[in-house]
């Protein structure tokens, strides 16, 4: 009896919604910047702090094309914790997340601390709470991390502020020319010099694991391809062969190398196992084969190969089997690189000038992602959204980025001379 | 109230009738002289009047008595008084005669008397005896003739009697023929009334079929009325449904733009993801709470979509209290993307 009696109640209150309360598909949405507010962390260090965290979280989110960070001077009130928050201060504004902080020094350790709070503006709830800590030096670092949290939460996506880029730079001063290889936040600050050459550096490509880099550079006067440990600052030479060695592509799990050697003749792509130091030859044609790229599941390789008579991508397996053509519009595409997810080919497309295209590898369509139009190298960051690339803006080799879904687009802080060559590292871990 | 007269005075004839109506009031008061009073009766004595000669046919019994019957009292009349036409020596010589007379009548009388007075007794006792036996005689004569009478009055009575059996026998018949002709006319009335209450049930059971049918037609009709009002009522509810449906669609479009339009889908590829978002309403349309009933699996994608619920600041709803009630109250948002 109170078994069935209970059966009852239990089918009734699982039944679900009753048929009669209205139900209604919600399809669509809109894709729009994110409208958040950053608030100036309070500072209560006792003590000036030569970095904004605040701000360089708002920046970061800004750059990346998916928030729309309201401006300081907007803003009602600047709360520090949940219990200064007043919502309808920031719903007035059109804000929906709102990130507030502050940072505190613990002298003992010597550390700071920051501690932060994301919001649901609308919903009056919280998000994400956490505390970071850091040398003095690190505060930036802490910006990063907490503006990858929030475009986490947010986005569902891992967020690649705490990422790096390495790009090569060229001075002239007079007949005094200086390459430099550099490695600096995604953001462009805190550059730091990893190999400076009077002779060319070329195509930087970061090993999986963000410890290395391999890169090509002229300085024996002939193009070799060098190994550099970060850190360490240890060089290898590694392709040293009789005519080209160059465009380093690093295979997903860091035990590969392709790259282009013309020692059989003319432009091939070879694949070098780093642990075993052998050379497997993958494409065989008399035309230029260059430029390889992993695919991110290390079973296929893009390239550039002008056998078509103009320079096209084309697509190979690893295990070497027939190539086959995978651009057809316009008569230059080339400088193919993976999408994160594998479906898409970034590349470089002549029309009126050179743009970066997307390739759409099931649907066959192509995109043209950028507007200015003297664009090569591009490289994609480790969460597939963004794709940095070397232009020229007023005559001058600039570095930009652009969203691949997003509207982000940006280009670098400017550098003294020309900077060329980017490329994106993996996601690195937090030390 | 005036009574017009539209020919002539009615003066005269009034005077006249009034005079008439005097007349009569006046007459019947003045008292005419009436008949003389009746002089009142004096009480009757039975009286017999003894005279000179009569007693002396009392002394001298010669005829038998005759029937002293009872007489009836008779209504005498009173004799008027003599009045002695006489003079006054007249009268007294007589006086003297008449006393001497009466002295020597009175001896004699005296005597005569006494013999009168014995003889008297003798007839008093021989009336007396003759009253007796008469009495006798009377009383058996009245006894004869209660008797008789008896007899008569029993024949009488029995004729009577007779005659109240004739009478009764006649009644009886008569009661009989009544009876009978009571009972016929009972069972006449009987049929009659069978006829009748035939009649009756027939013309009732005509009127009953009458009835039926007009009840059944009636019954028809009011089905068909009724058929007409329900399928009014089944329009005016579809109507109401229609309108509710529609005023239901209306606002569910609206809703649907509205939270649509306070969706920022988070970046990147959300195709396949979806959610459930319990709402709850209040009439005005403010929300109380959003809560995700189904998640998607996608933290980003839940705090979007919930995001946008909170974000749409009044939810347009139906002010039809019931509809309201049914529908918005306790709602639901499906969130998908392709």
């Amino acid at each position: 009896m109170l078994n069935r009696f209970l059966l009852i109640v239990c089918l009734s209150v699982l039944s679900g919604p009753v048929a009669a309360d209205l139900v209604i598909e919600i399809t669509k949405g809109v894709k729009a910047a994110l409208p958040i507010a950053v608030v100036p962390f309070a500072n209560d260090t006792g003590q000036s702090l030569n970095e904004d965290i605040a701000q360089i979280v708002s920046d970061d989110l800004l750059r990346s094309g998916d928030f729309d960070p309201l401006a300081r001077a907007r803003m009602l009130s600047l709360p520090s914790a949940g219990d200064e928050i007043y919502f309808r201060d920031w719903s007035i504004l059109g804000q929906r997340s709102l990130l507030v902080g502050n940072v505190t020094y613990d002298a003992a350790s010597q550390k700071f601390r920051a501690q932060y709070e994301l919001y649901d503006v609308k919903s009056q709830t919280r998000l994400v709470g956490k505390v970071l800590s850091g040398g003095r030096d690190k505060l930036r670092d802490i910006a990063h991390a907490i503006a990858d949290t929030v475009y986490e939460t947010l986005t569902g996506e891992r967020g690649v502020f705490a990422t790096q880029i390495a790009y090569v730079t060229l001075e002239q001063k007079g007949s005094d020319v200086q390459y430099k290889m550099e490695v600096a936040d995604a953001d462009g600050q805190r550059s730091k010099l990893i190999f400076r050459s009077k002779m060319p550096l070329l195509s930087p490509a970061w090993a999986p694991d963000g410890k290395k880099l391999a890169y090509v550079s002229f300085e024996s006067g002939r193009p070799a391809i060098y190994i550099q440990d970060i850190a360490s600052g240890t060089r290898t030479l590694i392709a040293n062969y009789k005519g080209l060695n160059s465009a380093p592509s690093w295979s997903p799990d860091g035990n590969q190398l392709a790259m282009t050697l013309s020692k059989d003749g003319n432009a091939e792509i070879y694949i070098l196992d780093l642990r075993s130091s052998q050379l497997r030859r993958l494409t065989r044609h008399w035309a230029i084969d260059t430029e390889p790229s992993w695919s991110p599941d290390g079973k296929s390789i893009v390239f550039t190969s002008d056998r078509g008579g103009g320079p096209q991508v084309y697509m190979v397996g690893v295990d070497g089997n027939q190539p086959r053509r995978l651009t057809f519009e316009g008569s230059y595409n080339a400088r193919p690189r993976f999408s994160l997810d594998g479906n898409t080919i970034y590349y470089v497309h002549q029309r009126s000038g050179f743009n970066l295209a997307a390739l759409d590898l099931e649907t066959d369509q192509n995109t043209i992602l950028t507007e200015t139009d003297m664009d090569e190298s591009p490289s994609v960051a480790p969460n597939g959204s963004m794709i940095i690339y070397a232009t020229l803006k007023q005559g001058k080799g600039v570095l930009a980025v652009v969203g691949v879904n997003s509207g982000s687009k940006y280009t670098l802080p400017a550098r003294v001379g020309d900077v060329r060559e980017p490329a994106w590292s993996p996601f690195l871990k937090v030390n | 109230m005036k009574i017009a007269n539209p020919n002539g005075s009615y003066i005269a004839p009034i005077i006249l009738s009034v005079g008439l109506h005097v007349g009569i009031v006046v007459l019947t008061l003045i008292s005419w002289p009436s008949l003389s009073k009746q002089q009142p009766i004096a009480p009757h004595i039975q009286a017999r009047i003894l005279d000179q000669d009569m007693l002396n046919q009392l002394m001298e019994p010669t005829d038998p008595l005759p029937d002293i019957k009872p007489k009836p009292v008779e209504e005498s009349k009173p004799a008027p008084a003599k009045k002695p036409e006489k003079t006054e020596q007249q009268l007294q010589a007589e006086k003297q005669e008449q006393a001497l007379l009466e002295k020597q009548k009175a001896d004699a009388e005296k005597k005569r008397l006494e013999a009168i007075a014995l003889k008297q007794k003798k007839l008093e006792e021989e009336e007396r005896k003759k009253l007796e036996e008469a009495k006798k005689r009377r009383l058996a004569e009245q006894k004869a003739k209660e008797k008789r009478e008896e007899e008569k009055r029993l024949a009488e009575q029995r004729k009577k009697q007779k005659q109240e059996e004739a009478e009764r026998k006649r009644l009886a018949k008569e009661q009989e023929v009544q009876r009978k002709a009571e009972a016929k006319r009972l069972a006449e009335q009987k049929k009659a009334e069978l006829e009748k209450r035939l009649k009756q049930e027939r013309e009732k059971a005509r009127l009953e079929k009458m009835r039926k049918e007009e009840l059944a037609l009636q019954q028809q009709a009011a089905e068909f009325e009724r058929a007409l009002m329900a399928k009014a009522e089944v329009q005016d509810s579809a109507k109401r449904q229609q309108r509710e449906l529609s005023e239901l669609e209306k606002f569910t479009v609206q809703i649907k733009i509205a939270v649509e339009q306070a969706w920022i889908l988070p970046p990147g590829d959300n195709s396949g993801l979806k959610a459930t978002l319990n709402l709850r309403l209040a009439p005005s349309g403010d929300l109380i709470e959003a809560k995700i009933t189904q998640s998607s699996g996608d933290q980003a994608y839940d705090i979007a979509l919930k995001s946008a619920a909170y974000a749409v600041t009044r939810y347009p709803v139906t002010r039809d209290p019931q509809l309201f009630n049914r529908e918005f109250r306790n709602m639901y948002l499906n969130f998908s993307t392709e």
